[in-house]
């Protein structure tokens, strides 16, 4: 096993990764090597899929994707949650030049060139201090604020 | 049985039997108690593993009496006092409330609370009394999550 995977297992093996899985913040649905898919929970309820790509971890931030499990593939664009910080860091626009990565301090893709944001978000600078578990909680509170797209059965409800 | 032990220094896990007792279980030393998670007093000395069966998670504090929780939002304070089991989430939940600052539905969501003057969010499980140390009192903020732009 390789340092970046050995790094990850033992993070995913933590007291703080089992405490938000047994609370139900999140389970990790498969794992190959420093590949991660997860099941996140909001406090509202919003559930989502992300696969975390965790190379290099954890001197390098991981970079992620929306995910269906149904499909094993990206979640499509008209699923993403949306509505207050939700829609910046799940951002369209600029997510899909580069492979669906979330538009926030943890993911290596979107810092590259945003060095700036070491100063504008001390409290959320990567480093080797840094685990999954702390991409994880910042994610569900990113989540927390999402407010579309409205779930199935509640859009039923509201056409009738 | 699976058991979270939380005390001033963080938490652990342990495996227990149900009718353990609690005291044995968390391994306390000293003139200290056992909280259940987000209760207002402190379980009896004798209690068991048992009494955390009905619990979504079996998480207990490890600490001493009730800690004074002050939060600061747009320059106003409030204060209520928590047992120091008690959850981030929960004095979130207190602090955009209407006994805390009475925030409008819509904007709760949008706020997170931190150790005063840190920049960085809690998580939402962690024990206030983890955060107050051995302290009687913590000051926190309430402050809109950050939003990252440029």
């Amino acid at each position: 096993m390789e340092p970046d995977e050995m790094a990850l297992v033992e993070d995913l093996d933590s007291v703080r990764f089992q405490s938000g899985a047994d609370r139900g913040y999140w389970r990790m649905v498969a794992r190959v090597g420093t590949l991660v898919t997860f099941h996140l929970t909001a406090r509202t309820g919003r559930q989502v899929g992300l696969r975390l790509d965790c190379a290099g971890y954890p001197g390098i931030a991981p970079t992620g994707q929306l995910w269906e499990f149904e499909d094993d593939a990206p979640l499509p664009v008209e699923d993403w949650p949306t509505g207050g910080r939700a829609s910046q860091v799940f951002n369209p626009s600029w997510s899909q030049q580069f492979g669906g990565a979330f538009y926030y301090p943890y993911d290596r893709r979107a810092l590259e060139g945003h060095d700036v944001w070491a100063n504008d978000h001390a409290g959320h600078v990567w480093g080797i201090d840094k685990t999954v578990v702390d991409a994880l909680c910042l994610l569900r509170e990113i989540l927390r604020t999402a407010t579309g797209p409205v779930p199935q059965d509640l859009a039923a409800e509201v056409a009738s | 049985m699976r058991v979270y032990v939380h005390d001033s220094e963080g938490k652990r896990v342990v495996e227990a039997d149900e009718d353990a007792s609690l005291i044995e279980v968390v391994g306390i030393v000293g003139d200290v108690q056992v909280w259940a998670e987000d209760a207002d007093e402190p379980l009896a000395a004798d209690a068991t593993v048992a009494v955390l069966a009905d619990r979504d998670v079996a998480a207990v504090h490890v600490g001493n009496g009730p800690i004074t929780v002050t939060v600061t939002y747009n320059g106003q304070t409030k204060s209520e006092s928590f047992g120091p089991g008690t959850k981030i989430d929960k004095v979130l939940d207190w602090a955009v409330g209407a006994r805390g600052f009475n925030i409008p539905d819509g904007d709760r969501d949008d706020l997170v609370l931190r150790a005063k003057g840190s920049p960085e969010d809690l998580d939402p499980d962690t024990h206030i009394g983890t955060l107050a140390k051995k302290g009687e009192t913590l000051a926190l903020d309430l402050v809109p999550g950050e939003r990252f732009a440029g």
